[in-house]
């Protein structure tokens, strides 16, 4: 049986380190957009568990929390345990008793299956309302993914969800694509990590592909330490407190002054430490999207650094102040990781597990974004890497940070100083967040690709073997 | 990973042509109205580089083939070196632009005797100086 992208709406799951997005290939746009992080609750069999659901759920949108499918799985150590899992928005957004955060991605490979398939199930059943039976699949994967975690996902999706048809696109040659490039390097910087990755006439390039753990996680892994400490402008730390957690805001403060919000001390107890975690970086998050920026200029100084434009934020918790310098230093660790990453400040332990080989960084290691791209390219064959120079094509979330391209030029241009280089960045700014979702969109929706799709029938003939043939 | 659309036969005859006879200065290709061949759109005895470069359109995606004819310095002569353009405009949407990336293979490969390849999203970009470079380091 051939599916033909015209007469058959494929869909598009795009897992990412931070949301996880999908939706239908032919649109512009995901979607569904979704964290990629979970919470879990795990009890003792036969205990009844007095979670249920959710006591204190949002005013708004009361959603029917998902996840609640509650399957026995076996714990090593202590004897059978029940876990429950709590998926997609209504998951890690909503505040339960007792709940664990974690995130299925690792290194941005789809690494713990079982809430993957969780929150595929609800994209598929309670988001988009579909029939998975009848809809081909594409699932986009990084240049480095393990032929373990494309297995997983294949039984995901053929057995699990029986779907019709699959086929794995290659994140980075769906960036370039999406840019109108069959040949650039495509630097991607994203939450868990930056990639560099050479596609050359459509295929990337194993031998120039480089990573390392440097983007938003390990930012606001920095902020997240220097925030809770007092700073030279701030004699006390900052509670980062979520909304979840407050119950009144201090109403009339003055900027610089400590809040003093009523907490809701009925959740306190109940509140885990990967959940308070998870939802203090979230308030960080908010602060980074908001105010940071990149200098466009080599050698941060501090000193000048007193005259930059100085922003007024306010955070959940009512405290709020001019910030200047700290708009700036943090995410210079970008550009310039052996001055800016403070390797005192404890790393998330996730990131800690990338090692160094000849593909990637570990976090003693890091190199700037603009050094990632040169060594990704002169690893290359010397034919083509005038080309790639002249396309470079800038993606992820944490590229949107202000300033960061123009930085990339400037740096770049200091590394190779008789080279031409040109930086190529989607203007629209979800055109390079979701970069390799909207190339799978496009493509998965012509009716010639039908050729390409894997189809059940065809794995259950030939098994793994078939999805690696064909998904190169 | 391509999109799986071919050239039709009409593609390499003109562009046989083109390499063979004498006529011929350049070819445009796009794609059908279906999307599901590569076509060509126009064939050109003009010989003048920014008729050429007028084809293409500030919006939207094409391949062109361009006989390009140099003088070499120090008066060794005239030589014809055959370029590809793949054009893709900063301005042309992103199923145009996916479109057109993902299928460039299936056309490229079919062509032999090309001899410099130019990726472009701008006018900048492709220039007679740009392509000269290219022609006078191999």
């Amino acid at each position: 049986m051939v599916y033909n992208g015209d007469e058959v709406s494929a869909l598009v799951v795009d897992f990412g380190s931070y949301t996880t997005r999908a939706g239908y290939a032919g649109e512009d746009c995901p979607r569904v957009v979704t964290p990629s992080f979970y919470g879990y609750i795990d009890t003792p069999e036969g205990e009844s568990s007095t979670t249920n659901g959710n006591g204190n759920a949002p005013a708004e949108g009361e959603d029917v929390v998902m996840g609640d499918g509650a399957e026995p799985t076996t714990n090593g150590t202590s004897g059978k345990t029940t876990r429950k899992y709590f998926v997609g928005d209504d998951g890690v957004g909503v505040w339960r008793k007792g709940m664990e955060v974690d995130n299925f991605m690792q290194d941005g490979i789809v690494h713990d299956a079982e809430p993957a398939s969780r929150l595929l199930d609800h994209i598929l059943h309670d988001r988009l309302g579909v029939n998975p039976e009848e809809h081909p699949m594409m699932i986009t994967e990084p240049a480095w993914n393990t032929p373990k975690a494309r297995e997983q996902l294949t039984q995901m999706i053929f057995e699990g969800q029986k779907m019709p048809a699959l086929y794995f696109g290659s994140a980075g040659v769906l960036s370039a694509f999406a840019a109108g490039k069959p040949t650039a390097l495509v630097l991607d910087v994203g939450y868990t990590h930056s990639s560099a990755v050479p596609i050359v006439d459509g295929y990337a390039l194993r031998a120039g592909t480089m990573r390392q753990p440097l983007g938003s996680e390990l930012l606001i892994s920095q902020l997240h330490s220097h925030f809770t400490k007092p700073s030279s402008t701030r004699d006390f730390p900052l509670s980062l407190a979520s909304r979840h957690l407050i119950s009144k805001r201090d109403p009339q403060l003055n900027p610089g002054t400590k809040a003093n919000p009523v907490l809701r001390e009925d959740r306190l107890s109940g509140t885990t430490p990967s959940w308070k975690k998870w939802s203090e970086d979230g308030v960080i998050e908010n602060w980074k999207e908001a105010t940071t920026e990149i200098v466009n200029y080599k050698g941060f100084d501090f000193n000048t650094s007193k005259d930059l434009p100085q922003v007024l934020y306010e955070f959940t918790d009512g405290y709020h102040q001019y910030f200047g310098e700290e708009r700036y230093r943090f995410t210079e660790m970008l550009f310039d990781p052996k001055n800016y990453f403070n390797q005192a400040v404890e790393p998330p332990a996730t990131l800690r597990g990338i090692s160094n080989t000849d593909h990637s960084h570990s976090l003693k290691d890091l190199v700037s974004l603009s050094q990632l791209v040169h060594d990704s390219i002169m690893a290359c064959d010397v034919d083509v890497r005038a080309a790639l120079l002249q396309n470079i094509v800038v993606v992820g979330n944490t590229s949107l940070t202000r300033g960061l391209i123009e930085r990339l030029d400037v740096e770049l241009a200091a590394l190779m100083p008789s080279q031409k280089i040109k930086i190529h960045s989607p203007t629209i700014p979800f055109e390079r967040k979701y970069a390799s979702w909207v190339g799978g969109s496009v493509l998965a929706s012509l009716g010639t690709f039908h050729q390409l799709w894997v189809t059940k029938d065809e794995y259950e003939e030939h098994g793994m073997n078939i999805v690696h043939q064909r998904c190169k | 990973m391509s999109s799986g659309v071919q050239p039709t036969q009409e593609c390499l005859e003109k562009f046989q042509e083109l390499k063979t006879g004498k006529k011929l200065s350049y070819v445009i290709y796009g794609l059908t109205e279906d999307k599901k061949s590569i076509t060509v759109l126009k064939t050109s005895e003009e010989k003048d580089f920014d008729t050429f470069v007028n084809e293409l359109p500030e919006k939207e995606c094409r391949w062109a083939v361009y006989d390009f004819e140099f003088t070499l310095p120090g008066g060794e002569g005239v030589r014809n070196k055959l370029v590809f353009v793949v054009w893709s405009p900063d301005d042309a949407n992103v199923k145009n632009k996916m479109m057109f990336a993902s299928s460039k293979d299936a056309l490229r490969r079919r062509l032999e005797g090309i001899h410099i390849e130019i990726q472009a999203t701008d006018f900048s970009e492709i220039t007679k100086d740009a392509i000269l470079e290219k022609a006078l380091r191999r």
